[in-house]
């Protein structure tokens, strides 16, 4: 379980997080929600802990990561899988060298054993024959299930992915959410998604918080968020013809 | 108060630097790769430079030159000590600065806005460290053998273009080559290129790793990592040759 307590963070004297408290639980895939400038990006990477919080913690199972030096952070970083927007594969590494990249840095298997893990994890999503491609060979919908491969190769017990559809066509973002929500009841790690992709909330939001001008603004799941009667979350989530007339359906 | 900044956080990135690799092994095979990039990926450039340099000497040498008692060999010393002393180890340095700094700072930087240095801090790797200190250690182990080159090319390119041009005799070049030569400023020359190494590097890398925003910010900083490394080259020069030479 990860827990936000009180998390506030400001940029230049401009509060972008206000007192965030949210939990997330373990084997369910909890989602993120918010406008454009929101704050949920910023929630995420203070979860991460690629910004340190200005006040309040971040709390990794019983563990306070807040507290903790960067050498003392390693164990947690090392439980971490993060699939970027973008992917983020390293460029100079083929498909496989990327997948395998955490193994290689941190566990003592061998070379062989390597690979073999990266293979299987390429398998896991859909992906065949295409180890020796580098990222710029291949398409973005691949990039982000070889990024979630490299995220998933050490056996995380915490995935965290950062609008996972953006930039996607609606039947990939399909797999993608499915293939995410999969990997959490198999692996039962605490699963967050950055998103305002509205096809993910129905589809796969098991816990939806909703962050607006830096605050949590409501939490619940996709069922109450259909029938919610919060003016800014309705905004938001119907702010489409589709989601509207679901709502009236 | 912005180059106090500037200069602080220039100094905390240095301390980050220096930590324990998280698997040597990984950082020696980066080493080797990163020596082979900057090294044999220089070596075309840096002999056409110096080839042509050393003609352009030689050649100005023998047209300054119109005293009759001074000896042609005198061109053969001045081609000597200018490509030894200051061409190969500051000019031909302040060219790999464009080469060798833009792309360190453009790769860096790249990494950086496309998220790539994140996934790696996540995953707990010092990413400063990991990306920094292997092009540091093969830039300062492999550019002193390429100055070395210079140095030959340079002279090589002196020899041929005096003779060619009647300016200066093969004879007489070679016998000035040989005339006084004082082995230290080889040895001056060298300790000036791997200062001048770990500045390209440094001043790159950390322009790289700083950098935010897009495609235009990671051109800005390619921009001013070139620019700084050879404000500092030169003023790393003058002090040098302040405190070994004078």
């Amino acid at each position: 379980m990860i827990e936000a307590q009180n998390i506030s963070k400001s940029f230049n004297e401009k509060k972008v997080l206000d007192n965030v408290s949210c939990t997330f639980e373990p084997g369910k895939v909890n989602l993120i929600i918010g406008g454009s400038g929101s704050g949920k990006t910023v929630l995420m990477k203070c979860l991460v802990g690629l910004y340190e919080v200005d006040e309040g913690k971040v709390v990794y199972d019983n563990r306070n990561f807040s507290a903790l030096s960067h050498k003392e952070r390693k164990p947690i970083q090392q439980e971490i899988g993060m699939v970027f927007q973008g992917g983020a594969l390293f460029d100079s590494l083929n498909v496989e060298k990327n997948v395998m990249f955490p193994l290689t840095m941190f566990s003592q298997m061998t070379f062989v054993e390597r690979r073999e893990r990266a293979n299987t994890c390429l398998n896991r999503v859909n992906l065949v024959n295409v180890g020796h491609l580098f990222p710029s060979e291949i398409s973005g919908g691949m990039k982000k299930r070889v990024a979630i491969a490299r995220a998933i190769v050490n056996n995380p017990r915490y995935l965290f992915c950062d609008e996972p559809n953006s930039g996607l066509d609606p039947k990939t973002s399909l797999v993608i959410d499915k293939l995410i929500q999969e990997i959490t009841e198999e692996y039962k790690t605490t699963t967050i998604i950055n998103t305002h992709d509205m096809n993910s909330v129905t589809e796969i939001g098991e816990k939806i918080i909703f962050i607006y001008k830096g605050k949590k603004w409501w939490e619940g799941n996709a069922e109450e968020l259909m029938k919610n009667d919060n003016t800014e979350l309705n905004e938001f989530v119907f702010a489409s013809k589709m989601m509207q007339s679901l709502k009236r359906v | 108060m912005g180059y106090l900044f500037e200069i602080g956080r220039f100094w905390i990135f240095m301390k980050s630097l220096f930590t324990k690799p998280e698997k040597f092994k990984i950082y020696l095979k980066q080493i080797f790769r990163e020596m082979e990039d900057m090294g044999f990926g220089s070596v075309g450039i840096v002999v056409i430079n110096s080839v042509f340099m050393g003609a352009v000497i030689t050649i100005q040498s023998a047209y300054n030159i119109v005293n009759p008692l001074v000896p042609l060999t005198a061109i053969g010393i001045v081609a000597r000590d200018s490509i030894i002393i200051e061409f190969s180890p500051t000019v031909i340095m302040m060219v790999l600065a464009g080469k060798i700094g833009s792309s360190v700072s453009s790769e860096i930087g790249t990494m950086r806005v496309t998220e790539q240095i994140d996934a790696l801090e996540i995953m707990g790797i010092n990413a400063a460290s990991y990306l920094v200190v292997p092009k540091m250690v093969a830039s300062v182990f492999i550019l002193p053998f390429i100055v070395i080159i210079s140095m030959f090319m340079g002279i090589l390119g002196g020899w041929v273009a005096g003779d060619l041009s009647g300016a200066c005799p093969s004879a007489d070049y070679l016998k000035g080559l040989q005339d006084s030569f004082n082995s230290f400023n080889i040895t001056f020359a060298l300790i000036k290129t791997v200062i001048f190494a770990f500045i390209i590097t440094s001043v790159s890398s950390y322009q790289g790793y700083y950098t935010q925003g897009g495609a235009l910010e990671v051109g800005r900083a390619s921009t001013k990592a070139v620019v700084y490394s050879n404000i500092l080259i030169l003023v790393f020069d003058y002090i040098c040759t302040q405190l070994l030479l004078a």
